[in-house]
Parts: C-alpha cells; sequence; structure tokens
C-alpha cells in the first residue's frame, strides 16, 4: 500500500526522486504516490506547462509522479488536475491521478474492512449465544403471558413501544351535595396518581428481540459477504467496500443493543410486584395479577384470599391519596 | 329411445331466401324499423345509463353483420320505396328474424356436428380440430366488433393523415373532411330519427314515415357540417354503392355495402342506415383505393405500416410518459445475426412491453372458412409478428445486444428485466381475434417472458383510455396474460370490461372463466360518453371508482412517479387486492400516519393478504438506515410468523408520501430462531379493526356521526353499513 509522504526530508528520500526535475504532458509517465506535507514544508511544483514554463507553485498536497525516462519528480495536485488544455496526453495525466486516487481509496477501505474482519468468529460466537440467551428468554417470556394474562402482557408491550412505562390510577373522591332544585347530587372529582413504574419493560418489546435475532442471525452472512468481496478482485469496487464496511460497522452496535435488550429482564425482576395488579382493569384479570403479585412477594395468603387481599390494596391506596375509591 | 334430431336447412338455401325477402316491395320501410329496433338506443339526455345499451346485447336483435347482410341483398334490386301497411312491414320483420335465426344456426352446424360426432362416437375431439374451416365461419360472422363505431371515425385521421394529399387530389375531400362528414351525417340520422319516433308515439306519422329518417341529401350535409358542397358530393360518390353489388351471394363474400354504404335513392339523396358503416367505410375504404393506384402503392403501403406503430406510440406514451416509449428499436447482437427490430418499446422499471405492429387483414377466402387461407392470415397476421418480438425478448434477457432507436440513440435500460410482455397489435378489424389467438397462437413463457397479448389497435385505443396509469395498465395486463388459457371470451373488451368491474383476478382453482358479451355494458357506455360527449359516467364503477381519493391510490401515484423494482412488484402487488384489503390499507395508513403526526414517533400496522403474502407498513417521521432495517427485519419475521412465501415492507412519512419500500421472497421454511424471535410476537392489529382506529382519531375530535350520515371514511356507504361495526362502535363520542 502507498503510504502518504508527510515531510520534506521523506521526499527527498523517495527512490529515484530528482530536485526540480520538469514534467510536462509528453513527459509524463505515471502517478505513483501521494504526498501531504505541512504548510511551512510545501515543495515546488514540477509541472511544466503547455506554454513551456514550470509552474514552480508551492504546493501542500500532490503527486509523485513518473517521468518517461524514469525519473521520479512532484506534480501538486491542481496542476494535476488542471494541466491545461485537452490533449490526449493531458487527457492522460488526469485520467492516471484518477487512477490513482482511486486505488488509494480502494486500500484505504480495503483495509477498514480487513480491520473488521479480524472480530468475525468473536462476532459469530457471541451473536450464537445471544440467540441461546434470546431463546431462554423467549421461554420466559411466553410463561409469563400465562402467569400475567393476555390483556396485562399487551400493556406491557404497548409500553415497551412507548417507553412509558409509568402506571397511574385515578383518585376519586365523592361530594354529596344538593342541585338547584334541591335534589341529591354525588359530585366525582378524579386526580391522577403515579404509583411507580415497571423497570426494565423493554424486556416485553418482543417486537425488538424479534429484530435483534433476525439481525443477529444475519451476522454470520454479513462477514461471508464481507470475505468473499475480499477474496474477489472482480467485487472490489469502493462503493461495494463501502456498503460492506458500513454493513460491518453496524455489528457492534447491532450487539450491544442486544446484549441490552437481555439485561432488561434482570431490571424487569426488581419492579414492585404490587404495580403488576394495575396493569388490567378486568375484575378476573385484576385476580390473577394479585396472585402473581402474592407469589413474587411470598406472602403466605391463600388462593381464595387472594380477593381480599387485593381489595386490602386498592382501599390503602385510596387511603394513601385520601380518596374514597380508586380507578385505573 | 330415439330422439330426432331438428332438420337444419341449407346455407345458400337460406340465404336465397333472404334475398327473395329482401327483394319484396316495400322492404325498405322493414329495414328501417329493424335499424329503430336494434340499432338505436335511447337515453334520457340528463345522462346515458348501461342499461339503455341492454337491448344492443340481446339475442334477439339483429346484429351489424346481419343488418349489413341484408343491406347487402337490398342494394342488388333498384330500392322499391313504395309505401307497406305496418301488418305487411311486420310480416317482413318476422320473417327476416326467422331467417336470420336459421342462417345462425345453419352456420353453427359444421361445430355442432363434431361436438355430437365426437359425443356419439366417444372420441374426444380436440379443440384445434373442432374450429377448423366451416366451424370457424360463425365466430368469424357473430363475433362482437372489435371497434366502437367512433373509433372507426377518429382513428381515422392517424390512419389516413399522410395520404391527404393524395385523398385531395384524387378523391376531392381530406380525411379529416371525411370524418367531419360522417360525424354529420350520423348526427343527422339521430335528429332525424329521433323526431320520427316522437312523431310516430304522438301519430302523427305512419310508421313507413320512418324511412325519410334516414334520408340524406349533399345540401343538407353541407350545411349542417359547414363543409362545401362540392366535398361533400364528392364524399357521397365516392361512399355511394354503385354497381348492385354482384359479388355478394353468400355470408362470406364481399359485401359493397360495408365499403361504400350510401345507398342512392335520387339525384344527390341517399339513404344511411348504420353510424357503423360509415364509420368503418372511412376508416377501411380508402386504403383500397390508395393500393389501387400502383404509382402511389408503395407509399400507401408504407404509411400504413407506420400508421400502427405511430399510433400505439401515441397512446403508450399518454400511459407511460414520452421517455418512456420508444419506436422502431433495432435489436443489435454484439456477435451473429441481429433479431430484428421492435416497432415499439416501452421500458418502465424493469418491465418491458415488447410491442409488434401488424397491418394484415383476414381474407375473404378465411371468411369463407377456408383453413389454408385462415391458418396464413394468422401466421402472417398475428404468429410471425409474436415470433420476432420473442427473438428480441430473448435477446434482450440474453443481454448480448444493443438497444438502438432510428436516430441511433442507444437505449439503455435501467434494471435487468423482470418482465417482459409481448404485445402483437393489428390495424385492422380482424374477425374473431381473441377466439383464434386463443386457439392458434403458439407461445412459450419463460420467468421474465409472459405470454403474448393480442390485440387490435381499437382494444390498444380503449385499454390505454381506461387504464390511464402505468401501474394500472401493467397491472391488467399481467393479469390477463396470465389468465391467458383460462379466459373464455368472444372479444378482448371482455375481459377488460369484467377487469374494471372487479378485478380480473380468477381463483387459483378455476379452470375456465366464461365472460360473457354483457361484461363490457359499463366500459361501452364510459367510452360513449368519453368519445361522443355524452353526458353519463366517464368511468365504470368499479376498481378505477372506488378506492379514488385514499391514500391507497395516492401510493400507487407515488409508487408509479418512482418506477423502482423495489416498489414495482408492492404497486402491482396492491393492484390485485381486494374492495375489502384495499380499503384496509388506507385506513391503517390513515391511522399511522395520524399517529405519527400527534407524536413524532414510528408507528406501523400489518395486513395479511391471501395466507401466502402480506403488507407490513411503516410511518417514519424521520427517515433512516435503522428505519430500513427495522422494516425489513419486521417484514422477515412477519412473513414467518404467516408463513407467508412474499411479503412487502413500505415506509412512509407522515404525509403518507413513500419513502422506501422492500419486498422479501423465499419460500417458507422452518427455522429454529425464527420460531425464538417469533414465539412472542403479538398478532397484528385485526384488518377489519383498522377503519375503526383510523376513525376513532377522527371522532374524538370532531362531531359525532350519525348511523344513517355518510361514513367519514370516504367509502361512500352510511356509517352504520361501513365503519360503524368494525371495532370501535364504543368510542363514538
Amino acid at each position: 500500500m502507498s503510504t502518504a509522504i508527510y515531510s520534506r526530508e521523506q521526499i527527498v528520500q523517495y527512490p529515484g526522486y530528482v530536485a526540480d526535475a520538469p514534467v510536462s504532458l509528453e513527459t509524463f509517465g505515471m502517478m505513483l504516490e501521494v504526498y501531504r506535507v505541512p504548510d511551512a514544508e510545501r515543495v515546488e511544483c514540477c509541472f511544466q506547462k503547455p506554454n513551456g514554463r514550470q509552474c514552480r507553485r508551492r504546493h501542500g498536497y500532490g503527486f509523485f509522479a513518473l517521468r518517461k525516462d524514469k525519473v521520479v519528480t512532484l506534480i501538486g495536485n491542481e496542476c494535476a488536475m488542471k494541466p491545461g488544455g485537452d490533449s490526449a496526453d493531458a487527457e492522460r495525466l488526469r485520467g492516471d491521478r484518477k487512477r490513482l486516487l482511486n486505488e488509494l481509496q480502494l486500500r484505504s477501505k480495503a483495509d477498514s474492512v480487513d480491520t473488521l474482519l479480524v472480530q468475525r468468529d468473536g462476532h459469530i460466537a457471541e451473536a450464537q449465544a445471544l440467540i441461546e440467551a434470546f431463546a431462554e428468554q423467549s421461554q420466559t417470556l411466553s410463561e409469563l403471558r400465562t402467569a400475567l394474562g393476555e390483556a396485562a402482557f399487551r400493556r406491557l408491550g404497548a409500553m415497551a413501544k412507548t417507553g412509558n412505562s409509568t402506571i397511574v390510577i385515578e383518585a376519586i373522591k365523592r361530594r354529596p351535595y344538593e342541585d338547584d332544585d334541591g335534589r341529591p347530587r354525588i359530585e366525582k372529582t378524579r386526580a391522577p396518581h403515579p404509583i411507580g413504574r415497571i423497570s426494565g419493560v423493554r424486556f416485553f418489546d418482543s417486537d425488538a428481540q424479534g429484530r435483534a435475532i433476525v439481525a443477529l442471525r444475519g451476522l454470520r452472512d454479513v462477514y461471508d459477504r464481507a470475505a468473499s468481496t475480499r477474496q474477489d478482485p472482480g467485487q472490489q469496487s469502493i462503493g461495494a467496500l463501502n456498503k460492506i464496511f458500513a454493513q460491518l460497522s453496524t455489528l457492534d452496535a447491532l450487539l450491544q443493543q442486544a446484549r441490552e435488550l437481555l439485561e432488561d429482564r434482570e431490571q424487569f425482576g426488581r419492579t414492585d410486584p404490587l404495580l403488576f395488579c394495575y396493569l388490567a382493569s378486568d375484575r378476573a384479570e385484576r385476580y390473577k395479577l394479585a396472585r402473581y403479585a402474592i407469589r413474587l412477594l411470598n406472602l403466605d395468603i391463600g388462593r381464595d384470599d387472594a380477593k381480599r387481599w387485593l381489595a386490602d390494596q386498592d382501599a390503602a391506596l385510596a387511603r394513601r391519596f385520601d380518596a374514597h375509591e380508586i380507578a385505573f | 329411445m330415439t330422439v330426432s334430431k331438428p332438420t337444419v336447412r341449407n346455407e345458400a338455401e337460406i340465404f336465397e331466401n333472404l334475398r327473395v325477402l329482401v327483394a319484396s316491395p316495400g322492404y325498405v320501410h322493414a329495414i328501417a324499423q329493424i335499424c329503430i329496433r336494434d340499432v338505436f338506443i335511447t337515453y334520457d339526455l340528463a345522462g346515458m345509463k348501461a342499461s339503455d345499451l341492454e337491448k344492443l346485447f340481446s339475442p334477439s336483435h339483429l346484429i351489424r353483420t346481419e343488418i349489413s347482410s341484408i343491406l347487402g341483398l337490398l342494394a342488388q334490386t333498384p330500392i322499391d320505396r313504395s309505401p307497406a301497411t305496418p301488418a305487411e312491414v311486420r310480416t317482413l320483420i318476422e320473417t327476416t328474424d326467422r331467417l336470420m335465426e336459421e342462417l345462425h344456426g345453419a352456420m353453427g352446424e359444421p361445430a355442432r356436428q363434431k361436438l355430437m360426432t365426437a359425443i356419439e362416437s366417444g372420441v374426444e375431439v380436440s379443440s384445434d380440430e373442432l374450429w377448423r374451416g366451416d366451424s370457424l365461419r360463425e365466430p368469424i360472422f357473430y363475433g362482437p366488433e372489435s371497434a366502437y363505431s367512433f373509433q372507426y371515425r377518429d382513428l381515422a385521421s392517424d390512419k389516413y393523415g399522410a395520404d391527404d394529399t393524395w385523398l385531395l387530389r384524387e378523391k376531392h375531400f381530406s380525411i379529416t373532411q371525411a370524418q367531419v362528414i360522417a360525424g354529420t351525417m350520423c348526427k343527422l340520422m339521430d335528429q332525424k330519427c329521433a323526431a320520427a319516433m316522437a312523431a310516430i308515439k304522438r301519430k302523427r306519422a305512419a310508421p313507413s314515415d320512418l324511412l325519410a329518417a334516414f334520408e340524406q341529401s349533399i345540401d343538407e350535409v353541407s350545411q349542417s357540417s359547414g363543409v362545401p358542397v362540392e366535398q361533400v358530393k364528392a364524399f357521397f360518390d365516392a361512399f355511394t354503392l354503385r354497381d348492385g353489388n354482384t359479388l355478394f351471394r353468400s355470408v362470406g363474400d364481399f359485401n359493397a355495402v360495408n365499403a361504400t354504404p350510401l345507398l342512392a335513392v335520387g339525384v344527390d339523396r341517399v339513404l344511411l342506415f348504420q353510424h357503423y358503416s360509415i364509420y368503418e367505410a372511412i376508416y377501411e375504404t380508402p386504403y383500397y383505393w390508395l393500393m389501387a393506384d400502383e404509382t402511389y402503392r408503395p407509399t400507401a403501403a408504407a404509411h400504413r405500416g407506420s400508421y400502427t406503430e405511430i399510433f400505439a406510440a401515441k397512446r403508450l406514451r399518454k400511459v407511460f410518459g414520452a421517455s418512456c416509449v420508444h419506436i422502431n428499436v433495432q435489436v443489435v447482437r454484439n456477435k451473429g445475426k441481429n433479431p430484428g427490430e421492435i416497432d415499439v418499446l416501452v421500458v418502465f422499471g424493469d418491465r418491458l412491453i415488447v410491442l409488434q405492429a401488424k397491418a394484415k387483414k383476414l381474407t375473404l377466402k378465411a371468411r369463407r372458412g377456408n383453413d389454408g387461407a385462415l391458418t396464413k392470415d394468422f401466421k402472417g397476421a398475428i404468429q410471425d409478428s409474436y415470433d420476432q418480438g420473442l427473438l428480441c425478448a430473448q435477446a434482450i434477457i440474453a443481454g448480448d445486444c444493443k438497444l438502438v432507436t432510428d436516430s441511433g440513440l442507444e437505449i439503455k435500460l435501467p434494471y435487468p428485466p423482470k418482465e417482459i410482455f409481448i404485445f402483437n397489435v393489428v390495424s385492422d378489424h380482424y374477425p374473431a381475434l381473441a377466439f383464434q389467438a386463443r386457439q392458434s397462437l403458439r407461445y412459450q413463457e419463460t420467468e421474465v417472458i409472459r405470454p403474448p397479448f393480442v390485440m387490435d389497435v381499437f382494444l390498444l385505443d380503449a385499454l390505454t383510455e381506461m387504464l390511464e396509469s402505468p401501474l394500472r395498465l401493467l397491472s391488467y395486463v399481467s393479469l390477463r396474460v396470465k389468465n391467458l388459457e383460462r379466459i373464455a371470451q368472444s372479444h378482448e373488451l371482455s375481459a377488460l370490461g369484467f377487469h374494471l368491474k372487479r378485478n380480473l383476478w380468477i381463483r387459483s382453482d378455476y379452470d375456465t372463466a366464461l365472460l360473457d358479451d354483457t361484461m363490457t355494458m359499463d366500459l361501452d357506455l364510459a367510452m360513449t360518453v368519453r368519445r361522443e360527449g355524452v353526458a353519463g359516467p366517464r368511468t365504470p364503477e368499479g376498481i378505477l371508482t372506488w378506492l379514488s381519493g385514499t391514500l391507497y391510490e395516492r401510493l400507487l401515484h407515488q409508487i408509479e412517479r418512482r418506477a423502482e423494482p423495489a416498489i414495482l412488484d408492492f404497486g402491482l402487488h396492491l393492484l390485485t387486492l381486494g374492495e375489502d384489503t384495499a380499503r384496509n390499507i388506507h385506513h391503517g395508513l390513515e391511522f399511522i400516519t395520524r399517529q405519527a403526526r400527534q407524536d413524532g414517533k414510528p408507528h406501523d400496522f400489518t395486513i395479511g393478504d391471501d395466507g401466502k403474502s402480506g403488507f407490513t407498513f411503516h410511518c417514519n417521521p424521520v427517515f433512516s438506515e435503522t428505519g430500513v432495517q427495522k422494516l425489513e427485519a419486521m417484514c422477515e419475521l412477519r412473513k414467518y410468523r404467516q408463513r407467508a412465501a412474499l411479503w412487502f415492507g413500505v415506509s412512509v412519512d407522515p404525509h403518507a408520501d413513500l419513502q422506501f419500500g422492500f419486498t422479501a421472497r423465499s419460500e417458507w421454511k422452518r427455522s429454529a430462531d425464527m420460531d425464538v424471535a417469533t414465539a412472542n410476537m403479538q398478532a397484528p392489529q385485526e384488518a377489519r379493526r383498522l377503519a375503526g382506529l383510523a376513525l376513532s382519531g377522527q371522532r374524538s375530535s370532531g362531531p359525532k356521526v350519525g348511523r344513517n350520515e355518510r361514513c367519514p371514511c370516504g367509502s361512500g356507504r352510511k356509517f352504520k353499513h361501513c365503519c360503524l361495526n368494525s371495532g370501535s362502535a364504543g368510542q363514538r363520542t
């Protein structure tokens, strides 16, 4: 691979380099390499313009050019881009500059791809392990689905998508009064009160987990495609390498996301079990949720007493918010 | 038990009886009344309705070719206009109807005989053997018309515009003047007939006075049309039958009335009985004049050849845009013999139409049932043209050729072709074309090259008139050629008429769909409204109307503008959906785009189609590469979950503008990983609930929708019959 030259000293040491050797359109052979020097070390351009004059401008960026007589000299980038005229030789010079830049870009991109390819085996093994962990998590989710009931499970899924996992109840206060005709009436006022958050709710984002598994499954394909592109010179265009590089670059993030999705399970386990009782409004569903909460709280309450326990929890909340009843 | 077979008289005998009948005194009055009965339609000036056209489909009415045959016989003797009593006329009409019915039976006899013999002998008769020679005469004579009368009128200038100099020099009128004069004569005929019928109804005129309504003079036509008398006179001279029509001795013979439909009834006066005759004559007859001029013949032949190509290109450009349609494209092989020229090439995304045009007619010999002539005519008009189209299509797929226009420009295909449709278009009326193509065309079908679509210029005209957008046209063509062998019809317009009503999607377990001629009724009406300027519906009620103004249709328009392979498939698939599914897509899009506008977050919904395919729609407020990956993964999950082979993913922005599309196509295979990935996936919203969801947002912020009010979803139906029970009735506010 060509290396850009960074100092005047390195330029002088370049094999075959002859200082101040003019190169014209006719004597130009080919571009060898790029140089780039700091402003203070700019070097004179040796390009001899079609009018016979040597450019002599000091360029910070340009090319080592090989003359037809094998002498190596320098052409600044601007002169290489616009050598003047539209003769076949001028076109040859412009074309050769493009060729070299493309080659350099291709090599640079290929190096980047190769650097990422090194991670192949490690990534594939981790992806497989993550898929297995997701399989286990999926089993847990299925069990939870049965334990919590469909309504609560859906609610948790919706929370996972919106990111809003706060459980809010309404504290209802009743105030008796008489209307203008003297008839007894009851005024109800409702005040929303958040009572807590379900932790690690993304654990219930089965779509995100599904997408992660799809992506993890495709990880090996991405590496295989990358390897095949690198092995086949016919496929190695900058576009193809860019595409492969972009795909490989996302894999770290993909694995990280998958790891995070698996961490949510643990966080979910730290949720206050009482909150589960307020995930559904249907009476039967709530008893089911209450039994689940009781189990998590390790309370010594019989199956038949779950209803009473739930009523006590509701009453406690009502008292807490100085209300007559609660709704959600 | 023996069953006596009905005696079928010989066709020649019946024809002779007809000839004698038509020569009866006063028969011309009977013709006038038959025309009023069978050709004229009455309608409310406020708007023509499809039911007004019903009588044209009645099996008891005489069709145009039958009336032309009677007129052909009438022209063999001097026309006797002496009055006839109503009873005499009635008898003449009844006898005509009886003889015509008998003639139809006699012409259908050869096919019937072959079938009966096969049934009695138990030996199956192949379709090729059955529909050969004599048997084909019946569908050729009784088959529906290729063209609407006004198409003959309107297309005449396309056909002969380049020959105007000759026409002016030799015939003293231009083709445009011929169009105007013919149009005026038809208008005068309509006005006079309407007035005569009103007078008869009010008993101020006798039925025999009807004949005068069909009579026209040079002066009145000139005055009414604004064309100078000399030109009208020249027109009358050119289209008046002179020689007594002596060659017309049987049904398949040349009937001069078709070429020269004006019957002279005195100096400068003629009888004209049908719109169709004069319009057909101005389209067909000039060709014979031009070809009779030996010096001009090569020029006329060249004009005739290029007419079909230019006309086809003009109509297809109207649909696909000028940049997608190329004319006279040479297929040049890099090595070896060139496959030939494509007359018109349409390139739309990865879909191609290779159109081959021919200007061949069915010869008289073939019309008389000559097997060899039928085969030769078909080969010259259709089979050869198809074969050339196939060669060109194969060369394009092989990729070893260049496509170069007349002007030397190379056409670069934007994508490798996914489907190539071969159109074979004939420039003239080719009797029983659909029937013959189904019976006789030998073709190949590959993964890319679709079966051929055979048509005449008139069908192409109607197709591009009704299916004005690329997707609509391609969708129809795709469905039509897919069902090439399964659709039995006497004319291609039946399939188009059916499609416009309810989509030409035919269940895979149906072997054959028999499409009745009445399928075209709404299409006939729409074409008449558009081309004749009468009041009435311009578009048949059906696939083009039921979803107009919806987001579903908006999506289709956007897909057409992009013409990218990734979304073209999706667009074409959308068009195969039934109304309910399409409406659910509209509601779903309404719902997710509104949600996204409100909360700025992505939303999605999924619709399974027929169990084998489905759609996932995303609404992404901000386009991103992550969004693309997310949609692709979602499609893969849904596809797996539904065990589908095809899944489409589409992303739109909050204004329902298309962002990108994605197609997943692969056979379903079980995978342990995918089982895990989809195990806890939530089922998509039921499609029927989408309407309710879409409406819920509207309703909460708007006024209450009454049960009997129009549904806000735009279906045009009452709310109670539409979205009220679609899952969100409780949300009405």
